[in-house]
């Protein structure tokens, strides 16, 4: 029988936003046709807090399980569903025939299943009521299927059918990620570097909606290729639900050895972190962001005490927001591994704070300890120097 | 680029690559075949293993074809020690063997209830012969030695270990690592007496994909992969008649040219030594090693900086304390109670005869600009 596949994504927080909501809308329609197009053609249509997503061409609809993937990672939609549209629905012998072959199409005829149906009649003109529908369709079904009975109250599924242009049926809801559509908050600089966390991070305020911008110093020969490989390797799966990342590499090695050489060696770590934090402030600002990201949470390492935390903070002109300042490792590494970037992660490739770790670290350092630490620096320089070696990445990669 | 690695895995002969040149396109009949084209390649291949046989001093009866030494390795401890009840209680390794073997071990010991005991290793990178008397027994399984060892170059005591095996432990086997051995010493397996002994192809400027097992005649091993019933059941899976082919070149190669090869790399290894010119610099390998591995520190500089470095100037080592293993520093290095400084600082430089000694030159020249240039 005829019948065509598509998705149905419901929006979330969104629906809420009142004035703004077109706004949002449109940057979430934006988002997903830039995802989708990466698979064929899509039409994308709206209407109430419902997206309805048809593939056009032969590619996208043989794509159509990667739609649903992306429809369901995209920042705003809250739960998708994979929809047959029926064309011929003319009258009730024509509705049984969808509901059966869609029951061919979708349901395990071993699976012994209670079911209910609910009917929305989008399209008041037609001859039937929506209970009548539901009745009808209920009842066509139980005969023809035995693995199928009836249950109002606790049914395993609920068969939806809409009857606008066309009949609609779907029975089934994937969760999305939620939050708000990238592009709606602002835009952040994410500290990024190769371990657990700051992916989290970045992906915790994508879902806020922000866009993101990341910096990661490299420091050659002190870290490997390897290691930033690694990095450019989370930041393009980050890209898949930050729709876009640019990735600023800084050749931080010269501004690493002068430290090293130059400033108290337990004090290594806050002054390289400070140093760090200024060159993204600066980048940040360049590149027009509101904020800094980082992917420290109290007390997780030694310079993530709260002394530390202050001493770092104080040099940045922005705020900078920590998402995972308050959560344990546990919660942390769940969230990585729910957004694929748990594996690569934990690939050991050193970075450049464990390639320069003093022995014995200063973990709880005075602001005075630190500005006395610097004091030799001409740290305007630095910034500036670092500001000049820097080499970027766009992520997704233009084929 | 230069490339100093040759331990690490190795380029094929240039008669390897006219071999696969002159027999690729034609020679790819299945030797189980029952035509003519399976046949004439199941010749070449007996042919190859016998020559090969012939070369290590073994009946060609006793050699098993695998993928690499690894399969060779599971094999030979699996396939001993896991289906039959127990032959004895415990198995003997140190810290010196390859993680092929320490893995395997623990993996037998673990599943079929062995104990697993390891042997101390010394300064001099060799097994502790005080120590191995004292673990030897009556319930010892399995001893497995390391013939060369891979990081350091050093070279068992084979002709004092084995008969010390074999007076205090008569009914354990004896597994012989000599993945490295082939090429850097003479290895005669007939007047060996060892149970298995182990080969790998790519080690030889052979291809990656060929290991051989020996398994000395009338030791009874259950096969690990079956199947087709390839070589007389112990190996199922297609032959390779090629990849057979080019161990046999390769393995004639290193064994009749030893003299000249081994004399050859004793020159480039001292040509590199010098060319380090005042470097404070500290030698981990013994100094009886097989002069192509070379295994050495150079405190105050991480290994893996100095290899990030030379990586990027297309000069190619290896580490001993990989960053990328579960373990900071290297096992070996380690059981040889080496300080802090070194294994740290540890790298391992293998030498080929065919090295240029002008570019092996330049190579050290490099490593020490870049080693006075980091050093702290």
């Amino acid at each position: 029988m005829e019948a065509q596949a598509l998705i149905l994504a419901r929006l979330g927080e969104i629906a809420l936003k009142g004035l703004n909501r077109h706004t949002f809308e449109q940057r979430l329609f934006k988002n997903l046709q830039k995802r989708l197009s990466a698979h064929g053609q899509f039409k994308i249509h709206q209407s109430d807090s419902r997206i309805w997503i048809t593939p056009i061409d032969t590619r996208a609809q043989s794509s159509l399980q990667e739609a649903l993937a992306i429809a369901s990672s995209v920042f705003g939609i809250v739960s998708v569903s994979p929809v047959w549209r029926y064309t011929d629905y003319s009258d009730l012998a024509a509705l049984k025939r969808a509901a059966i072959d869609y029951v061919q199409r979708e349901l395990d005829p071993q699976q012994q299943k209670k079911f209910k149906v609910e009917t929305r009649r989008g399209n008041k003109k037609y001859p039937l009521n929506s209970p009548t529908i539901s009745m009808e369709l209920g009842a066509c079904l139980l005969e023809h299927f035995a693995q199928l009975s009836v249950d109002v109250h606790e049914p395993d599924f609920i068969l939806h059918a809409e009857v606008r242009d066309a009949l609609y049926l779907y029975h089934q809801k994937q969760e999305g990620v939620k939050g708000l559509p990238v592009g709606t908050s602002g835009k952040g600089m994410l500290l990024l570097s190769g371990g657990i966390d700051s992916p989290v991070a970045a992906y915790m305020m994508a879902s806020r909606g922000m866009l993101l911008e990341a910096v990661y110093f490299h420091a050659f020969p002190y870290t490997s290729d390897r290691a930033k490989e690694k990095v450019l390797d989370l930041a393009r799966i980050l890209s898949n639900y930050s729709s876009q990342l640019k990735v600023h590499v800084v050749d931080f090695t010269e501004t690493q050895v002068y430290l090293r050489d130059h400033c108290p060696s337990e004090m290594m770590t806050i002054v390289m972190r400070r140093m760090m934090m200024r060159i993204a402030d600066a980048l940040a600002t360049k590149r027009r962001c509101h904020c800094l990201i980082t992917g420290e949470s109290l007390g997780q390492v030694a310079s993530q005490t709260s002394e530390a935390l202050m001493c770092t903070d104080v040099v940045s002109t922005k705020p900078v927001y920590r998402p995972l300042i308050g959560l344990d490792k546990d919660e942390t590494v769940r969230l990585a591994r729910k957004i694929g970037t748990f594996e690569t992660s934990i690939l050991p490739y050193e970075d450049c704070c464990t390639v320069f770790v003093p022995k014995h670290p200063r973990t709880r350092p005075s602001l005075e300890q630190a500005r006395a630490a610097e004091k030799n620096l001409d740290i305007e320089a630095m910034v500036q120097a670092d500001l000049n070696r820097i080499e970027l990445f766009n992520f997704p990669e233009l084929d | 680029m230069t490339y100093l690695d040759h331990s690490a895995s190795s380029a094929l002969f240039p008669e390897v690559m006219e071999l696969y040149l002159r027999e690729l396109p034609h020679l790819f009949a299945n030797p189980s075949s029952a035509h003519q084209a399976g046949l004439e390649s199941e010749r070449k291949l007996k042919q190859s293993l016998q020559n090969i046989a012939r070369t290590l001093h073994c009946s060609p009866d006793e050699l098993w074809v695998c993928s690499g030494a690894t399969e060779a390795i599971n094999t030979a401890i699996k396939g001993y020690l896991l289906f039959k009840q127990h032959r004895g209680k415990s198995i003997l390794l140190s810290h010196l063997d390859h993680p092929a073997v320490v893995e395997t071990a623990n993996f037998v010991a673990k599943t079929a209830n062995y104990q697993l005991t390891y042997l101390k290793a010394g300064a001099d990178g060799r097994i502790d012969q005080e120590d191995l008397e004292q673990k030897l027994s009556e319930e010892t399984a399995m001893v497995c030695l390391i013939h060369v060892n891979n990081e350091t170059g050093a070279l068992a005591k084979l002709d004092e270990l084995i008969p010390q095996i074999r007076a205090k432990a008569p009914k354990a086997k004896i597994l012989l690592d000599s993945v490295q051995a082939l090429g850097k010493t003479n290895i005669k397996l007939k007047s060996l007496d060892v149970d298995f002994a182990i080969f790998s192809g790519h080690k030889i400027h052979a291809p990656k994909g060929i290991g051989l097992l020996y398994v000395k005649k009338g030791v009874s091993l259950t096969p690990l992969l079956h199947g087709g019933g390839q070589q007389k059941g112990r190996r199922s899976g297609t032959e390779n008649p090629l990849l057979v082919m080019a161990f046999d070149v390769a393995c004639q190669k290193v064994c009749q040219e030893f003299d000249a090869r081994t004399e050859r790399c004793r020159q480039i290894h001292r040509s590199f030594l010098e060319a380090l010119g005042d470097l404070p610099y500290v030698v981990n390998s013994p100094s009886d090693a097989v002069p192509q591995i070379l295994n050495l520190s150079f405190p105050g500089v991480r290994s893996e900086t100095l290899l990030n470095a030379l990586s990027a100037e297309g000069i190619y080592f290896s580490m001993a304390s990989s960053c990328h293993s579960k373990a900071p520093y290297s096992e070996v290095l380690l059981a040889m109670g080496l300080e802090r400084s070194r294994l740290e600082s540890a790298i391992r430089v293998s030498f080929d005869p065919d090295d240029e000694v002008s570019a092996v030159q330049l190579a050290a020249e490099r490593i020490r600009n870049w080693v006075l240039k980091l050093r702290r």
